[in-house]
């Protein structure tokens, strides 16, 4: 796909163009990583969109309309990321309920809060020292691009190396032998749902800073981005089995794709056709290969 | 010798349906105490209710004296108890060491886990216990037996005052019990108090000290197990004799049903021929590792061939998967019933018809109350009382879910039916049942291959039986002529070819 763009178009391989590309999917990236670790357990979390808008228009209003400080705000936006997935959590460990139905109703609840809080108007113009800190520039590399990495490294970590990461893989090859193991599933699951909101807060963070503006609407189908990147990377639905270095990379070949084909004039619409025909293609040859 | 276990007056209902009345047992320090009873009489409910897993509904359980709350697992580890369970409960996708140290993981920093260290001393472990397997293997691709290796080293490898062990030999060929036994007797003699159930129960007088014998949810004895026979085991376990163990009442035909030529998979099955006979048993045997599960698979369609030829009768058989083999005729019972066999959300009746539908459907819509009609008559057979019925999977003992995967094939009325471990953790009376359906089986014309590790079983249920090493056919062996004795059988599944003198 790089070839045919980088023939297509002279610009695809240009370093402001690849850099450009990486931007564009690093707020997917930071999502899409947070959802990994869900979908490891063979959960989902749906509202991770929702989550990002709420996050960002209570951060921008407190900054904006109250005068606190930018970090106070921002520290109350992850908070409220993280008591958002906490919820969720709660009501998938706890209660017991399908992940699937938890976030699907957090989805319009947490929607909900964000249109009552702005009174459903988007608030614009966002100090700059705060686009500075999420969507700035350091030399030619974009802040945006630097906060993705980091985000990255810390969550292969957690995957990889952390007690957190192997119970939240053994949860999802298999739960009850987890629990007959002494490991206590509940509360696993509740971080894992925390960590979800935690990094959807990032995400509104970076969304905001790059619109310099904070909307209650926005993010929508954000999570059916992230869901596409983490299967584009390998990962399994049904849980146990993660790739998270697939998901960087599915993350990549989203805006990639998105971003090739804007450099080839195609319209939006068939741009959506492409990205579908290319997820399940690429499905299909990971299945091949895992066979 | 002072109890170091006591459960006392131990009660617990299902639904409303009690399970365990009034049980009470006790358990010396450093014993091997034997737990036996027919299926579904409460063992693995009470193992249960000491590991934390059920809380009883009445009754108290003592340690060394003092009373104690255990009411999850994780508690029953803080108080030294292990457990090795009925169903295997590892992780597919993860390696043998992870899923040992499982739960009590090695840091390297406070943060981060040591998988070096773990890898490494689990395969020290398992050197000393003399297995071959590699601590970096994904469970997911070992063979059963090795899977349940993997489920007793999980207990055995951690020093705990109380080890239980629900029907840890069930998958187990006689070299690997071996191991389990002479492991479980070190540790008794360190002191360690081990639960032991089983329904082989040729096994037990050479390991248990003890023997409490159960029926029905109740309490029936407790013996020295030098003061009792095998005969008033099972008379005290079904509450009457079993006689006469094994009949069998037909001989094979003459026409052939099945022939396997040249068969190979891979590497794991080599030049493999046989043919099975209308109305025969064949038996199968080999060791852990030896694939004889893959040439049932091949006959059945689940792993693709890779060369020769199949026939059934005389008509060549190219099944490209599992539903062309039915639909010829040909029906597989797998060895693992919880991740092969059984969809465990689902009732005891759906489960008995999966694989024979079209008996009940027009266009696809199904005739519920045809079904119904003659489920009922199979799980009569099977010995099934009718509360089975719409019960889910899940919620039926280990063994009674065997016998309803068991039932599920007899209703399919295959011509060739493969049976892999059948009688895997069935109970004497239920044994008995299963024989007599193979014999009502092979009395029809239809034919039977016989893949068992319990070798009493396939020495007197089959007609012939051939051994397989490392995917070879290392002998094989005629009811009825000299060498149809279990150490030449044996000597066959560890090495030489044996085939010229029948
Ligand atoms: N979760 C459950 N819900 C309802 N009934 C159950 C549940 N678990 C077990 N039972 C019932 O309790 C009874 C005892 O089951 P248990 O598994 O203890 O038997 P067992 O003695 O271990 O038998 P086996 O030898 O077959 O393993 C059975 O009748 C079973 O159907
Ligand atoms: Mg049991």
């Amino acid at each position: 796909m790089v070839i045919l763009f980088s023939l297509l178009s002279q610009y695809f391989l240009t370093i402001n163009n690849i850099l450009s590309i990486v931007q564009q999917s690093a707020i997917n990236l930071v999502i899409a990583l947070g959802m990994s670790f869900v979908i490891s357990t063979g959960g989902i979390d749906l509202s991770v969109g929702a989550i990002v808008a709420l996050t960002s228009v209570i951060m921008a209003n407190l900054i904006n309309n109250y005068g606190i400080p930018i970090l106070a705000g921002i520290l109350i936006a992850f908070l409220v990321g993280l008591i958002a997935g906490a919820v969720n959590g709660f009501f998938v460990g706890v209660v017991g309920l399908q992940p699937f139905i938890v976030t699907l109703a957090s989805v319009t609840y947490l929607r909900g809060l964000a249109l009552v809080y702005t009174s459903g108007r988007p608030i614009y113009g966002l100090s700059d020292n705060f686009t500075k800190l999420f969507a700035g520039y350091i030399g030619i590399v974009p802040v945006m691009v630097i906060w993705a990495l980091a985000a990255t490294v810390v969550c292969i970590f957690l995957m990889r190396k952390t007690r957190f990461g192997e119970y939240t893989l053994a949860i999802g090859g298999n739960e009850e032998a987890s629990r007959l193991c002494g490991i206590n599933v509940i509360k696993i699951k509740i971080y894992i749902y925390m960590l979800s909101g935690f990094m959807s807060a990032l995400g509104g963070m970076m969304l905001a800073a790059r619109l310099d503006a904070a909307e209650p609407a926005s993010g929508s189908s954000y999570e059916l981005d992230a869901i596409a990147a983490v299967v584009l990377g390998g990962t399994s639905m049904s849980g146990g089995k993660v790739n998270m270095i697939g998901c960087v990379v599915g993350a990549l070949i989203l805006s990639m794709l998105a971003n090739g084909l804007t450099l080839l004039n195609i319209q939006t619409y068939y741009q959506q056709v492409a990205t579908g025909l290319v997820i399940l293609l690429a499905v299909i040859l990971d299945k091949r290969r895992t066979q | 010798m002072a109890d170091y276990l006591e459960m006392k007056g131990i009660c617990k209902s299902f639904v409303g349906i009690p399970v365990l009345k009034d049980v009470d047992l006790s358990v010396r320090k450093g014993e091997i105490h034997a737990l036996v009873g027919e299926n579904g009489t409460g063992k693995s409910t009470l193992m249960k209710i000491l590991f934390g897993i059920y809380k009883a509904d009445a009754g108290e359980i003592k340690i060394d004296g003092k009373t104690i709350q255990i009411s999850s697992p994780k508690q029953a580890y803080g108080a030294g108890i292990r457990m090795i369970h009925q169903e295997l409960q590892l992780i597919p996708e993860f390696t043998i060491a992870q899923n040992i140290m499982l739960g009590n993981e090695i840091m390297s920093t406070a943060i981060s886990i040591d998988r070096k260290k773990i890898s490494s001393y689990v395969q020290k472990a398992i050197e000393q216990y003399g297995l071959a397997l590699d601590a970096d293997a994904k469970v997911k691709n070992l063979t059963l037996a090795e899977k349940q290796m993997v489920e007793i080293l999980k207990a055995l490898y951690f020093k705990s005052a109380i080890v239980v062990m629900d029907e840890p030999t069930a998958p187990l060929t006689d070299k690997e019990t071996e191991i389990l036994f002479s492991a479980t007797k070190k540790m008794s003699k360190a002191g360690t108090s081990i639960i032991y159930i089983s329904h082989r129960l040729e096994e037990l007088p050479d390991l248990a000290e003890r023997i409490t014998i159960m029926r029905d949810g109740m309490v029936i004895s407790t013996n020295n197990m030098k003061d009792v026979t095998k005969d008033e085991i099972v008379k005290q376990m079904v509450g009457r004799t079993v006689e006469q163990f094994f009949v069998k009442t037909t001989k094979p035909l003459k026409e052939i049903m099945l022939e396997v030529d040249n068969l190979c998979v891979g590497n794991q099955v080599k030049n493999v021929s046989f043919d099975i006979y209308k109305g025969e048993v064949l038996g199968l045997a080999g060791l852990m590792g030896s694939n004889r599960s893959v040439i049932a698979k091949a006959i059945y369609g689940d792993v693709k061939k890779t060369e020769g030829t199949i026939r059934l009768k005389g008509k060549k058989l190219e099944v490209k998967n599992c539903k062309e083999a039915i639909k010829n005729g040909i029906g597989y019972l797998p060895e693992d019933r919880k991740t092969e066999g059984l969809v465990l959300m689902e009732p005891v009746y759906k489960n008995v018809t999966y694989p024979r539908m079209e008996s009940f459907c027009k266009m696809g819509i199904i005739n519920e109350f045809e079904r119904k009609k003659s489920v009922q008559l199979i799980l009569k057979r099977i010995g099934f009382k009718d509360i089975y019925f719409s019960r889910i999977l899940k919620n039926l003992s280990g063994g009674n879910q065997q016998k309803v995967i068991m039932g599920r094939w007899y209703f399919a009325n295959c011509e060739l039916l493969i049976l892999n471990e059948p009688t895997r953790g069935i109970d004497v009376g239920a044994k008995k049942e299963i024989y007599e359906m193979i014999n009502e089986m092979v009395s029809n014309g239809k034919s039977v291959l016989l893949i068992s590790s319990d070798m009493p079983e396939l020495l007197n249920m089959s007609d012939r039986i051939i051994t397989i090493k490392n995917g070879r056919i290392s002998g094989c062996f005629e009811a009825g002529k000299n060498m149809y004795k279990q150490t030449s059988i044996l000597q066959a599944m560890l090495g030489g070819v044996n085939c010229g003198e029948n």
